[in-house]
């Protein structure tokens, strides 16, 4: 099942190839099928042109850039935490920035915060404050060990969870419908306003995580092995930590929560094409864009035009297809 | 961080300084409803023949069923919007995410705020107004204002009885799932104009949960129930003499509604005031309908 390492190079290229193609495909599926020539008159060529460069172009991207993003922070955290069932929101920056923004549709109004997009900056302030907290905890705990990390983390999720669901019940129906659009997550857009708040964050993240990929795998052995080996442990992962969650936090502010990317395809990944990250990096990359721009196009396209939330479609694909990967490598290591 | 935060900020501020122009007010020929409430007041204003686009949710008046859909309710697909043109939207405040969207797509916007009869009554008027049907608007209003006049006074100055009017239900033998309305919003505000008073305390939430201790402890005088398409209102009604001590039960004053529009603030929801008023006091002289 594995590609063998002499090939790992044309896989990638392939899958960067296929990653185009798919990006293509999902600008051609839509509720309408637009007319290309007036889509290619630019702005001027009325409501299909508007369609396209104003609704569809920006949301592939958006979709690229954070299936991307939440995929390379899955995959950073579970190296890192030597745990597969880590995810981007292990750490509780998605519930953080969840807060941020039921806490601004309970009380936004009332403060008077009205014109500017509030909601994301919110968000991103709630994912900002959860980071810290983790931080913060994990410092206090002396050192900075792994498992305090994990614990902060997932401790500060359950509790900002609560919180939010308090803020639900408590509201009125108009809090209720916000805060659960909210959480539903999606790459509903107008323009680029949301790629360029995701692009600052997403980007330095990805490269990070694409430059960081032997100090993974030794992260990935053991941090004893890593230290032995000449790594700086304490500073990778806080910097592995710091830009991860920043990516993580950019993305939900602008998305909201979006689930399952960022768990399966790092380890769909690591069934393909291995476990060294300087395969899996890019693998994770593209496969991860690739893959939330195509259940972004489904969502969009099955019961038109009514929209089903991407996250939905990522798990209703996503889990039997990697169960399926799951129990064909049992199978075929069994059978070796 | 803090430069981070700086620059998010900066990006968030751009992206709306870009998005943000004010649009032009002509008296609109292609109108896009993002609420069910809206789409029935746009048509019982005789503008149903402007309205181009409607939600999944949109079901009244059956011409408005016919109508392109965008979407959901608090999820419109763009796509589907911009391939209508429209040149309003009529939204509330629930899409407070959807607005700077829609006015991206050169949108023009008009936000209405029905949580309340006399807020319903105002966006009655504000529809009426921006669309270019203002005679309509005020005969409109000053009708649904002359039914709830009409009501005070036939019910004068009897004994307000103490009302909890419950949202949904288990209907599973038991009063599970039971939302109370508490103090302020429209549906605070039906059992006011038909002469009750909401045995609800004012909360921390605007629909808390009522557990049976909790009905038990309010004890109110009359308990209505809204079920949207309960197919066996009986059965829903019997499953209350499981708390018989409660002074409703005991004195066979448990209603149960299941007329789809108790979920929709529109001009139905006013005039169904009076079919709750008659509830709460059978005792006045109602006209027969």
């Amino acid at each position: 099942m594995i590609v063998p390492p002499e090939a790992r190079g044309r896989f990638l290229a392939a899958l960067a190839i296929l990653t185009v193609a798919a990006i293509a495909a999902s600008m051609f599926l839509g509720l309408k099928s637009l007319d290309w020539a007036a889509v290619c008159q630019g702005t001027s060529g009325g409501v299909d042109a508007e369609i396209f460069w104003r609704v569809r172009l920006p949301r592939v991207c958006l979709g690229f850039l954070a299936g991307s993003a939440l995929a390379a922070s899955g995959m950073a955290f579970q190296a890192m935490f030597r745990n597969p069932l880590a995810t981007p929101y292990t750490l509780g920056v998605s519930s953080g920035a969840s807060l941020g923004a039921a806490l601004y549709v309970k009380f936004g109004l009332a403060l008077g915060l009205t014109g500017l997009p509030w909601l994301p900056l919110a968000a991103f302030l709630g994912a900002a404050g959860s980071i810290s907290l983790v931080y913060g905890l994990t410092r206090a705990s002396r050192g900075f060990s792994t498992a305090t990390l994990l614990l902060a983390g997932v401790a500060i999720s359950f509790f900002f969870t609560s919180f939010i669901v308090f803020i639900q019940y408590i509201g009125d129906l108009t809090t209720s419908f916000r805060v659960a659009r909210w959480l539903m997550g999606g790459l509903e857009t107008v323009g680029f306003g949301p790629v360029l708040q995701v692009l600052p964050f997403a980007f330095p993240g990805i490269l990070a995580v694409l430059c960081l990929g032997h100090e993974l795998d030794l992260l990935a052995i053991g941090e004893d092995i890593a230290s032995a080996r000449g790594v700086a442990v304490r500073t990778i992962k806080k910097i592995i930590f710091f830009v991860a969650s920043l990516m993580v936090g950019g993305v939900v502010a602008a998305c909201g929560p979006i689930g399952f990317v960022g768990l399966i395809v790092p380890h769909v990944g690591r069934l393909v094409i291995g476990p060294r990250h300087r395969e899996l990096a890019p693998f994770t990359v593209l496969a991860g864009g690739a893959f939330l721009v195509l259940c972004d196009a489904l969502g969009r396209s099955l019961i038109a035009p009514m929209e089903i939330p991407v996250g939905i479609i990522t798990a209703l694909l996503g889990g039997p297809f990697f169960l399926a990967l799951l129990l064909r490598g049992r199978s075929e290591r069994e059978n070796i | 961080m803090n430069h981070i935060g700086g620059l998010f900020a900066a990006v968030l501020l751009c992206a709306g300084i870009v998005s943000g122009a004010e649009p032009q007010k002509t008296v609109p020929r292609r109108i896009l409803s993002l609420a069910p409430s809206v789409t029935e007041t746009l048509f019982a204003l005789n503008l149903g023949e402007r309205v181009v686009g409607v939600t999944d949710y949109c079901r009244y008046p059956p011409e408005a069923a016919a109508l392109p859909k965008v979407g959901g309710y608090v999820t419109p697909n763009y796509e589907a919007v911009a391939a209508l043109r429209p040149d309003l939207a009529v939204v509330l405040p629930e899409h407070e995410e959807v607005r700077p969207r829609l006015a991206a797509l050169n949108v023009d916007i008009l936000r209405v705020d029905d949580r309340g009869v006399s807020e319903l009554l105002n966006s009655i008027r504000i529809i009426g107004e921006r669309c270019g049907a203002r005679a309509e608007a005020e005969a409109m209003t000053s009708e649904l204002k002359a039914g709830l006049d009409r009501i005070a006074r036939t019910i004068g100055n009897r004994p307000r009885p103490r009302v909890v009017l419950c949202l949904g239900g288990s209907g599973r033998g038991g009063i599970r799932d039971v939302h109370a309305v508490g103090p302020g919003g429209i549906h605070h505000d039906l059992i006011v104009y038909a002469g009750g008073v909401n045995a609800v305390p004012t909360g921390p939430a605007a629909y808390p949960v009522l557990s049976a201790e909790g009905f038990l402890r309010l004890d109110p005088d009359v308990i209505v129930q809204f079920v949207s398409g309960d197919p066996s209102p009986e059965k829903t009604r019997k499953e209350w003499e499981s708390l018989s001590s409660l002074k409703a039960v005991s004195g066979g004053r448990v209603f149960v509604f299941t007329q789809d529009y108790l979920s929709i603030p529109g001009p139905r929801l006013v005039r169904f005031i009076e079919t709750l008023a008659r509830a709460l006091h059978p005792e006045a002289p109602w006209k027969k309908n």
